[in-house]
């Protein structure tokens, strides 16, 4: 680490709109190449790359007195974009502030959506490709490696990631309380409305593939379904259906009751009473209240779902300081080892050559005295290294501990002691 | 080291682990305590297993024969079962359940501990030992079932009440208690009945009757009723939070009273 740093360059969802976004995007076929191009840029040790939806960063290890200006130059011939274009959107980290920005990335404390899991696995993606590729130098191990632990840590240890803060993401959490299995759940949707349209996306992505869709006119049932991938039903064939449907989903504008009591409590009779999770997102509501005293039957409507939602978000922002704290703690303890790290040099040079002034006083010595026994030569040995050792200690133990200024400090140990 | 050393020593660390598993629903960093209570828990059930290795070897017989042994052994079989549970499910929360049981178990055993007797008459036949290992299995095996119909009954009380506390985000999804503790329950019912029909061929080829109606045999009818019942009810109705959870800690209590009743 000594002689280089870490650079970041890059944009995302905090300096950037979308439209900008997916022009800077660097698609999974391409990362090799934009890697490639990284490494070639003078001054340039090793380079890591990391493209989402919501962002794209180039992290790098650089020679001191490198400029990061190619690093914008070339994120933007990637697209062939002008560099003057990006110039608003982009910000440019060095050192501390590269490192700091990097594990609150891997923390998800700079994600859109602040705690979600998927960054983690982003980062750890672009880490393996930069790997793949050979664009992995020492220090940029040393700190994904350690981003990634940290994010790990940060995670568990605030609990950041377990609360959902939207209503379709509160209604996702509330099905895993109910369902463990989604590829084996048959999803409802009725009506057309956006949440229950999000929620829905989210259960796919769970893994469940069995969706109806319906909806008062076939044609809008058609168009959703064909989105889910699911089959269409008119609003009359509902209660054919609810006996194998396990999550339904309701959000229509409809002034009536969509789903009363006695049509559930039916299906339920042929579930064998099985659970049954009824999400209902419309107002006015389109199931019946009172379905929820129906046994296994698990009815939330919007304000539950909105009360689910403020009881996150207030535990959030106590779950938010605490992982800052922690983020915070773990960039210090790291910064702290890469600083550790370069005076490892100067304390090795340092060392030899007291180690080997020693021996050659030591040698004279000997050839001076002459005809001393093994005790006494494994004596003077033992007296000449501990001499050195305690010379030694406090300026190593400065150079360990004083981190901050250890680039003065190291200059002036190297010129005091005569080192290379 | 004595049997009754090593039981003294893994009784200490079940209570470590019953504290720990406790702190564990407290706690927000989970993975240093997971740890421990895995290393605390697995200590103890090595000493355990120790401890009946020795007193075996004392005996010069498998240790099925009165209360003491019998409570050592259950307790054993419980851990082992919790073990397997773990590793299979991966439900940590279970040890919430689990370990106290385990723990009251050992607890009452060291109380009773004594040097080895001999096995009471009549006790040298296969009928006797398959009576007394299958009921014990099955005893394990229903106390994890009970367990995971407790799980269920938070979170369905937390899923109706639309609350949503540290304790119910512990608790796995409402299938996966209903799945684990239908298997639970079914296996440990399965070994259960085993065990009482052999203990009734067993009594009726030693005392000539099948069932003498004492209070240990009527105490073992009962825990039987109580999770045919459980068993049935699930069956016919569905899963049901709180009646499940009722006659699950019926069924736990009878199996004390009924343990009580051994000689």
């Amino acid at each position: 680490m000594s002689g280089s740093r870490f650079t970041l360059v890059g944009l995302s969802h905090r300096t950037a709109p979308v439209e900008v976004r997916e022009r800077l995007a660097v698609p999974a076929e391409r990362v090799p190449e934009a890697l490639s191009r990284l490494r070639q840029i003078p001054g340039v040790i090793g380079a890591v790359l990391l493209s989402t939806c919501n962002r794209t960063e180039a992290v790098c290890e650089m020679a001191d007195g490198a400029g990061a200006k190619e690093i914008v130059l070339v994120l933007a011939s990637i697209h062939g974009l002008e560099p003057a274009f990006l110039e608003n959107y982009l910000y440019v980290f060095e050192k501390e502030a590269a490192v700091e920005h990097l594990f609150h990335v891997a923390a998800s404390l700079d994600s859109l959506m602040i705690g979600e899991g998927q960054i983690v696995n982003q980062v750890k993606e672009a880490y393996s490709k930069a790997q793949e590729n050979s664009s992995v130098s020492a220090g940029l191990h040393l700190l994904f490696q350690h981003a990634l632990a940290a994010s790990k840590k940060v995670r568990a240890q605030s609990g950041i990631g377990e609360l959902a803060v939207s209503v379709p993401f509160a209604a996702v959490e509330l099905a895993k309380k109910i369902f463990d299995d989604f590829s084996r759940c048959q999803i409802m949707i009725i009506g057309s409305g956006k949440m229950g349209e999000l929620a829905t996306k989210q259960l796919k992505s769970l893994g469940t593939s069995r969706i109806f869709c319906a909806n008062r006119t076939l044609e809008r049932a058609v168009t959703l379904a064909d989105r889910f991938g699911g089959a269409a039903i008119r609003l009359e064939d509902i209660p054919r259906h609810l006996p194998d449907t396990d999550i339904v989903i309701s959000s229509t504008g409809s002034p009536d009751t969509i789903l009363s009591r006695e049509t559930v409590a039916e299906a339920m009779r042929d579930r064998k009473r099985r659970p049954m999770f009824l999400i209902d997102i419309a107002v006015p509501r389109d199931i019946s209240p009172d379905t929820a005293t129906l046994p296994n039957v698990y009815l939330y409507d919007i304000d539950d779902l909105r009360d689910v939602v403020d009881s996150n978000r207030r535990s959030r922002e106590t779950k938010l300081e605490r992982a800052e704290a922690l983020s915070a703690r773990e960039i210090a303890a790291f910064l702290e080892k890469v600083r550790s790290l370069e005076v490892i040099p100067t304390i090795q040079s340092l060392r030899t050559a007291m180690d080997e002034l020693r021996k050659v006083e030591l040698e004279k010595t000997r050839r001076r005295l002459g005809g001393l026994t093994s005790d006494q030569e494994s004596a003077l040995d033992d007296l000449t290294a501990s001499i050195v050792n305690k010379i030694l200690h406090y300026p190593i133990a400065h150079l360990k501990t004083s981190a901050p200024e250890n680039a003065d400090l190291r200059d002036a140990i190297r010129k005091i002691f005569g080192l290379k | 080291m004595s049997p009754t050393n090593l039981h003294f020593a893994s009784l200490l660390l079940y209570s470590i682990s019953t504290a720990l598993a406790l702190a564990r629903l407290f706690q927000r960093t989970r993975t240093t305590l997971d740890r421990a209570f895995n290393v605390t828990m697995a200590a103890a059930f090595v000493l355990h297993t120790g401890s009946i290795i020795f007193y075996s070897r004392q005996a010069g017989h498998i240790p099925l024969t009165n209360l003491f042994e019998s409570l050592q052994i259950l307790a054993w079989f419980l851990v082992l079962f919790f073990f397997t549970a773990l590793l299979v499910t991966r439900i940590a929360v279970l040890s919430f359940f689990v370990t106290p049981f385990v723990l009251l178990l050992s607890a009452w055993s060291f109380l009773l501990s004594k040097q080895p007797v001999a096995p009471p008459q009549g006790a040298a036949t296969s009928l006797f030992w398959f009576h007394i290992l299958f009921s014990l299995l099955g005893l394990a095996g229903l106390v994890i079932g009970v367990a995971f119909s407790w799980m269920y009954e938070i979170q369905e009380k937390s899923l109706r009440n639309k609350s949503s506390g540290r304790l119910s985000r512990l608790m796995p999804s409402l299938q996966t208690c209903d799945r684990w503790g239908r298997l639970s329950v079914s296996a440990g019912f399965v070994l259960y009945t085993f065990g009482i029909l052999h203990a009734a061929l067993w009594s009726h080829r030693s005392k000539g009757t099948y069932l003498d109606l004492s209070a240990k045999e009527l105490g073992s009818v009962l825990v039987w009723v109580i999770f045919a019942i459980l068993l049935q009810a699930r069956m016919t109705w569905g899963p049901h939070g709180r009646s499940q959870a009722i006659l699950g800690a019926a069924g736990v209590a009878a199996i004390i009273v009924t343990l009580a009743g051994i000689r």
